[in-house]
């Protein structure tokens, strides 16, 4: 229910100067930090938290969300280019991004992700405008057996995401899983640390994925000259970029699914930007015409995994405004900024300063418009790139890798697992084992343990408890009927390729 | 290319790929079974268990598929890669010692030499031949990147010049 008084009141709000003079700088930093493989979003957040104690609390929110906000799509940059994600919400932009930057197209592929970001981001708040009070009662009633189920449903988007293979896709999607249960269980197991005090917390996720995506690539790449080989294709085109732009919005159903699927994923606590863009992505691949050309340069690809990266921010932010409950590191550190001006969010935070939420909602949706030009001078710049050879970029990478893994876990465990994945990705993928089911694996395991065991200890065993939860089995049935078809026809559709492939005499 | 070298003998199953799958299955069972047997209770083992148990099949299934695809494809003719397209596992695997050898190293050279050394080294594993070239890049990058870790971003990383 829209209080249209409210909203009045927060456009007054919003006519503060110094509101608006703090969002180009925080949408560029977010830009930056979201573009270097090794930061991360909660990095710059949490290094410049410190400088939002001195600003009134709108500007500080703003300026924390403008980060936020440029982080989403700063991370699609390096994926695009290199196939790097930046963070873990640009995974599935490479999958199509970077296929795209081998052919020439990196311009129409930066343009791509760049639109999709800022509409998705809109789409997001719009929705959190709309929807705020009844989004917030139906994530309380979410428990640990609906959260299983949406932990199932991210798992089997591994099967979605492997094209050769469907045993390597599930071997790989395993190995993620498992190493995602390294540390310390809920019982108070410890479990693969082979008795050292490091891995107690567990493996850290970040590094493995720079390691998976960034090092084993870069491995790969030695040797070569550069990213794009024709010469002439090696320049950034502002008009391609606009291209990609305008391109994006000619995909008006692609862009509304990802945005409103990556807003219903961002409200519930834990999941987040990670699992919106593979979600989309999968998505959008099911329901294509031509579903192998994903994963070749499929724009399509870019714009579903954008959409919904950015969407997701929307999302959470109706889980740290109506419940105070952080949906990842990002709203974490939002939070410690509320605590700051003391602010605490919650359904009475909402009733009681309903003008400021939408002041906040209102803002972010200008910031958006504001990441269309910021981030379009900023993908113009980076994606200079491509110019730079390979035997150059990958050493640079490498290290801001390195040093970007121990900044994240402040000791050498982020430097050695970064190397020691990106051996084992080297392997896998010259062995044909797709690393980003390794990935989904890592991303979701642990939250598919944790609502596994306090499934069980809530419900004893007893698998009747879930004849009791209607939503749960709503969303079962969901489940079964978005994943089975496709996997029976995937399955009919090998067997039939299989046939026709073997030699008569065999 | 020299089409009068003795051609390569083929393997009759792909080595890497099958000592690579085991290796993979045997890290998993081990995991499974050192997790049960030092399990407090079901919740301990309840996902890892059966997840391994999925996972070794999936492998074994990897290994066979990989054997028909092996014995189905006929041997390649020496084939000269296109320009720029060059795969080289040996220099793939020269840089990962390179990186290997840089993130051991740290604990005693710091970031900014081990950085600086490996920057340099990187260059020469990559065929640069000109000395001053590698260390000057190596310069313009190391200093750049501590001095933003440690001064902007006030990451603790352990030096030893800069």
């Amino acid at each position: 229910m829209i209080d249209f008084a409210a909203t009045l009141s927060a456009v007054q709000l919003l006519n503060d100067p110094m509101a608006w003079l703090v969002v180009p700088p925080g949408l560029l930093i977010g830009l930056i930090f979201g573009a270097i493989p090794g930061l991360s979003i909660s990095i710059a957040m949490a290094v410049f938290l410190p400088v939002t104690l001195y600003m009134d609390f709108l500007p500080a929110i703003l300026f924390l969300t403008a980060i936020f906000t440029g982080g989403g799509f700063g991370g699609a940059i390096p994926a695009i280019l290199m196939g790097i994600p930046g963070t873990s919400s640009a995974v599935s932009t490479a999958f199509d991004g970077y296929p795209m930057s081998v052919q020439g197209r990196h311009s129409e592929a930066l343009g791509l992700g760049l639109m999709a970001s800022v509409v998705g981001t809109l789409i997001g708040y719009v929705a959190l405008f709309l929807a705020v009070d009844t989004v917030a009662d139906l994530v309380l009633s979410l428990g640990p057996t609906e959260m299983l189920v949406v932990a199932l449903w991210g798992l089997t988007l591994i099967a979605v995401l492997n094209t050769a293979s469907v045993a390597k896709g599930v071997a790989a999607g395993i190995l993620g899983l498992l190493v995602s249960t390294i540390g310390y269980s809920d019982a108070g197991q410890m479990r693969g640390t082979f008795g050292s005090m490091y891995l107690l917390d567990g493996v850290p996720e970040i590094a493995v994925l720079i390691g998976l995506f960034a090092a084993s690539e870069l491995f790969n790449l030695v040797g070569r000259d550069y990213i794009v080989r024709d010469e002439a294709l090696r320049v950034v085109r502002l008009r391609a970029i606009l291209g990609g732009m305008a391109a994006t919005v000619r995909r008006p159903v692609g862009l509304l699914r990802g945005a409103l699927l990556g807003t219903a994923i961002g409200t519930v606590p834990g999941v987040g930007a990670s699992v919106a863009n593979l979600a989309s992505y999968a998505v959008a691949k099911r329901r294509a015409a031509d579903p192998d050309s994903f994963g070749k340069g499929n724009p399509d690809g870019v714009v579903a995994s954008e959409s919904a990266n950015s969407s997701s921010e929307g999302g959470s932010m109706v889980t740290l405004l109506a419940l105070g409950l952080p949906g990842g590191a990002g709203t974490a550190v939002l939070l410690g900024a509320f605590a700051m001006h003391n602010v605490t969010g919650g359904p009475r935070f909402i009733t009681e300063n309903k003008d400021i939420v939408y002041a906040l909602i209102f803002g972010n949706m200008i910031q958006a418009v504001g990441l269309l030009f910021v981030g379009a001078a900023f993908v113009f710049a980076a994606g200079a790139i491509v110019k730079v050879p390979l035997r150059l970029l990958s050493p640079v990478v490498m290290v801001l890798s390195v040093v970007g893994a121990y900044a994240i876990t402040g000791n050498m465990v982020g430097p050695v697992t970064v190397v020691a994945s990106g051996i084992v990705g080297w392997f896998m993928r010259r062995y044909g084992f797709p690393v980003a089911a390794t990935v989904v694996g890592l991303l979701v395991g642990g939250m598919a343990e944790g609502e596994l065991v306090r499934s069980y200890q809530i419900s004893g065993g007893d698998i009747s408890f879930v004849t009791g939860r209607p939503i749960t089995l709503v969303l079962i049935a969901l489940l079964v009927a978005s994943t089975l078809p496709r996997l029976i026809e995937t399955l009919r559709r090998r067997r039939k390729s299989a046939a026709s492939s073997s030699p008569a005499d065999a | 290319m020299d089409r009068t070298a003795t051609p390569t003998r083929r393997p009759a199953w792909p080595v890497g790929a099958v000592v690579f799958t085991l290796a993979v299955a045997g890290a998993f069972a081990w995991y499974a079974v050192d997790v049960s047997l030092k399990a407090r209770g079901p919740t301990d083992w309840m996902m890892i268990v059966p997840a391994a148990a999925i996972g070794i099949i999936a492998l074994l299934v990897c290994i066979v598929e990989d054997v028909r695809a092996h014995r189905a494809v006929p041997a390649p003719d020496d084939e000269v890669p296109a320009a720029g397209d060059e795969t080289h596992p040996l220099r793939s695997i020269a840089f990962m010692a390179l990186l290997a050898a840089y993130v051991a190293a740290i604990p005693w050279t710091g970031f900014d030499v081990g950085t600086f050394l490996f920057l340099a080294a990187a260059l020469v594993v990559q065929g640069e031949r000109s000395w001053w070239r590698c260390l000057l890049f190596a310069a313009l990058v190391t200093v750049p990147v501590v001095y933003v870790f440690v001064h902007l971003l006030q990451v603790r990383l352990a030096t030893l010049i800069l």
